[in-house]
């Protein structure tokens, strides 16, 4: 998910391109001879699932939301390392203080859905994208050749990303009586990407209205398409290395690696 | 059916001051009063449902031709693109816009600064799809509406910064939603 060069590869091309070596693999190993170890069936793919195998990973509507509880939780760490880096200031900082305040406000309304959904609310990050995110995002902002540039960056992927991972996981839900109540978040989560990406450049309406000039950097339109986009974000930050090449990280709507399983806890 | 309520009341919730909620519904909230009478008796029947928001869809479409902007020609055309999505996946012919929107709307959205009635346009039908998706549509209907939902959440927001509206406006989508009702 973090690397150093300007266009890696996503987290679905990097489980999808695992598997298939692992596949390959496995087919030579088992033209072999004198093969030992465990009978029991392996798994194929790159860290598709919690290591402790006895933990239930059944996807049912309380781990969908415990997972979007989760991302509010990721979300709120973010912009806390955004706000107190120094920075923001002035509108951008109010705009973040602001930001924290709706997320906590959204963790704790999606904790209800949790409830509704008969699961137990997950009131803690997500550890698998705090460590593949926001780690090396504040790691590399700390460093950053121009940090206000990066943290707003940031900000933008991180409000994108949630509102598309409403979009994404409100689609799984089988209970539709949730549906509502969850995306009324994931709305919300949308008008706050736009906002944040006006706060950021104000010509950045849609790309109808004018498209911006080719960058390294990727740039964040209030009103990226007519239809809400799932496809995953790569935020290039930090100061540039010897070769030119900047931190990249890529956000992605949450899938088999990032749930909060039932059986999880903080 | 209306707008989906917090579950709770909260304080923070008691933040979530509206320009709708200070105008207490005013004449837009006349407009959809009587939207919201002229759906009555659709039901729970999945075409009638995609007909009333293909319609509604429709109607903000020939609205926001009547306004002078780039901006609403942008407006226009996704909301076309709505409508078209909506007919094809219900296998309906993408006509027949919703008559009490638009008459409700259109001396507004003709006026020289269609902002105001565009951000509670754009609240509206967010509010109305995101109600709709608890009905038991298929997947890719489901797919279909969150996705114009969350589009149209960002049109009201975008709208609502580039006009200068305060920024719980722009935040915080209070509208009631449109809704077929038995």
């Amino acid at each position: 998910m973090t690397s150093n060069q300007p266009t890696p590869l996503n987290r679905r091309e990097l489980l999808r391109n695992g598997g298939l070596a692992i596949s390959l693999g496995a087919l030579l190993a088992a033209c072999g001879s004198d093969r030992s170890g465990p009978d029991t069936p392996g798994k194929i793919g790159v860290e598709m699932l919690p290591e402790d195998e006895s933990i239930d990973t059944t996807v049912d509507d309380a781990v969908i939301l415990r997972t979007l509880q989760s991302l509010e939780y990721t979300t709120i760490e973010m912009h806390t390392i955004l706000a107190g880096s120094g920075a923001l200031s002035g509108d951008a900082l109010a705009l973040a203080e602001r930001l924290i305040t709706e997320h906590r406000r959204h963790a704790d309304e999606v904790g209800e859905l949790v409830a509704q959904a008969g699961g137990s609310a997950y009131e803690c990050a997500n550890p698998f994208l705090m460590e593949r995110t926001v780690s090396p995002l504040a790691a590399a902002l700390e460093g950053s050749d121009d940090p206000t540039r990066d943290a707003l960056e940031i900000a933008n992927g991180f409000e994108n990303m949630v509102a598309a991972s409403y979009q994404a996981m409100v689609e799984q839900l089988s209970d539709g009586a949730l549906r509502p109540g969850a995306m009324t978040i994931g709305n919300e989560s949308a008008r706050q990407a736009a906002v944040v990406a006006l706060a950021t450049d104000p010509d950045a309406v849609a790309p109808e209205l004018g498209e911006a000039e080719e960058s390294e950097f990727p740039t964040f339109y209030a009103i990226p398409a007519p239809f809400g986009q799932l496809t995953g974000i790569t935020l290039v930050v930090g100061t540039a290395d010897v070769d030119g090449a900047r931190t990249s990280v890529s956000l992605q709507t949450p899938a088999e690696n990032s749930f909060v399983y039932n059986d999880l806890s903080c | 059916m209306t707008n989906p309520a917090p579950a709770e009341i909260t304080t923070s919730d008691q933040g979530r001051t509206t320009r709708r909620a200070v105008l207490g519904l005013g004449a837009f909230g006349t407009v959809m009063a009587a939207a919201r009478t002229a759906s009555a008796g659709v039901g729970a029947d999945p075409a009638a449902i995609a007909q009333f928001a293909m319609g509604a869809e429709l109607a903000a479409q020939e609205l926001y031709q009547l306004a002078d902007g780039e901006l609403w020609s942008v407006m226009a055309a996704h909301h076309g693109a709505y409508a078209e999505r909506i007919a094809g996946i219900a296998g309906l012919s993408a006509r027949g816009r919703n008559e009490d929107i638009y008459d409700g709307f259109a001396d507004a959205f003709s006026s020289s600064d269609p902002s105001d009635a565009a951000i509670e346009l754009e609240n509206t039908l967010a509010a109305t799809h995101t109600e709709l998706l608890s009905q038991d549509f298929d997947l890719p209907i489901v797919a279909a509406v969150a996705s114009i939902a969350i589009t149209e959440s960002r049109h009201a927001a975008t709208i609502a910064s580039l006009s200068g509206a305060d920024l719980d406006t722009q935040l915080v989508n209070s509208a009631a939603a449109l809704a077929p009702e038995a």
